[in-house]
């Protein structure tokens, strides 16, 4: 394969670079992150958790703390971490397919919560 | 002098693959996550100017967003940059197992990149208990019950990871020291050797 020199490189992640600040500044600009409730004020009777951990959250409100906490988020981070070698034992095929199962299940859970927590209430 | 016994030249070689620079390939997306990371570090080091973990932690948001000159802005940065960081390392990774790039000899690469995610979902969490409200003094207690649950080694590992939080506030010295020290050293780390290892185990392929 033909081989170019670095600045193509640099031209095209400057151009990205430029595109992200962009668009980062312009959320930045336009959406104030929420900075949730004092700890001076009245306890809030139901906390959410932050989107990224919505998954975790509903794990939590249906399953023992140890199977929703710590035995399922093992299995997923092990599968996942274990793809090369899934796809060496049982196929390419069969070792994203269980990739893939693992990450769909993740998002379920993650529009789950967004269903639940943060768009039904 | 030979590529393959520099570490610099690995990371920025003189050349490249062609089928390294087809942007529908790669989408950018691991170089976008390591811009994030930067604006990150930047925007973090100045809102260190003005945040104040433990007790105050709340206030002291509340005063950078809203009396700090530009505060509030640096601090929306920093938030959006790292929500948009965790949704760029998931796409990268998506993206791997799209063009199978996680195949032999890429697999310790592979891991690496696994843990960097988990670094990222790390710092995104100590963030949010870095706030001081109500809700990650919530989220520091849930953490600090899972981690009990691990037997022999949970409580010690709590303390380790949290220190002693509060239950209206998660933010603590030791959350603090992780998030701003310790995480994204070892995360930038490990980020320069994904970066080498990625030109070592040789480069982009085209599909």
């Amino acid at each position: 394969m033909a081989r170019l020199p670095l600045k193509h490189l640099t031209e095209k992640e400057g151009i990205a670079a430029l595109f992200f600040l962009a668009f980062c500044l312009g959320l930045a600009l336009m959406f104030q992150p929420s900075v949730g409730t004092s700890n001076q004020a009245p306890s809030v009777s139901h906390a959410v958790a932050p989107w990224i951990f919505g998954p975790f959250q509903i794990l939590l409100l249906y399953l023992p703390p140890r199977v929703g906490a710590l035995l399922i988020p093992i299995l997923i981070i092990a599968g996942i971490s274990g793809l090369p070698w899934l796809v060496d034992v049982l196929g390419v095929k069969w070792g994203q397919r269980i990739f893939m199962t693992l990450f769909v299940f993740v998002c379920a859970l993650l529009l789950w919560f967004v269903v639940k927590e943060l768009w039904w209430t | 002098m030979n590529d393959s016994k520099n570490f610099v030249n690995h990371i920025r070689p003189r050349f490249v693959p062609e089928g390294a620079l087809r942007v529908l390939y790669t989408f950018c997306l691991g170089g976008v996550s390591f811009l994030a990371f930067i604006v990150l570090g930047v925007t973090g080091l100045l809102l260190m100017f003005h945040y104040q973990p433990g007790d105050n932690a709340f206030s002291s948001i509340l005063t950078i967003s809203s009396v700090i000159p530009y505060g509030g802005v640096i601090r929306n940065l920093h938030y959006w940059a790292g929500q948009l960081m965790v949704v760029t390392v998931n796409l990268h990774m998506l993206r791997v197992v799209w063009t199978h790039s996680y195949k032999p000899p890429k697999q310790l690469n592979w891991l690496v990149g696994v843990g960097l995610l988990i670094f990222v979902l790390f710092l995104d969490f100590t963030g949010y208990l870095l706030i001081g409200s109500q809700e990650s003094g919530a989220a520091a207690t849930v953490a600090v019950n899972i981690l009990g649950l691990i037997r022999l080694i949970g409580s010690g590992l709590a303390q380790i990871l949290f220190g002693e939080p509060s239950v209206l506030s998660g933010s603590t010295l030791v959350v603090y020291v992780w998030h701003c020290v310790a995480l994204p050293m070892v995360a930038f780390l490990l980020q320069l050797y994904h970066f080498w290892r990625v030109r070592r185990d040789g480069g982009v392929r085209p599909l």
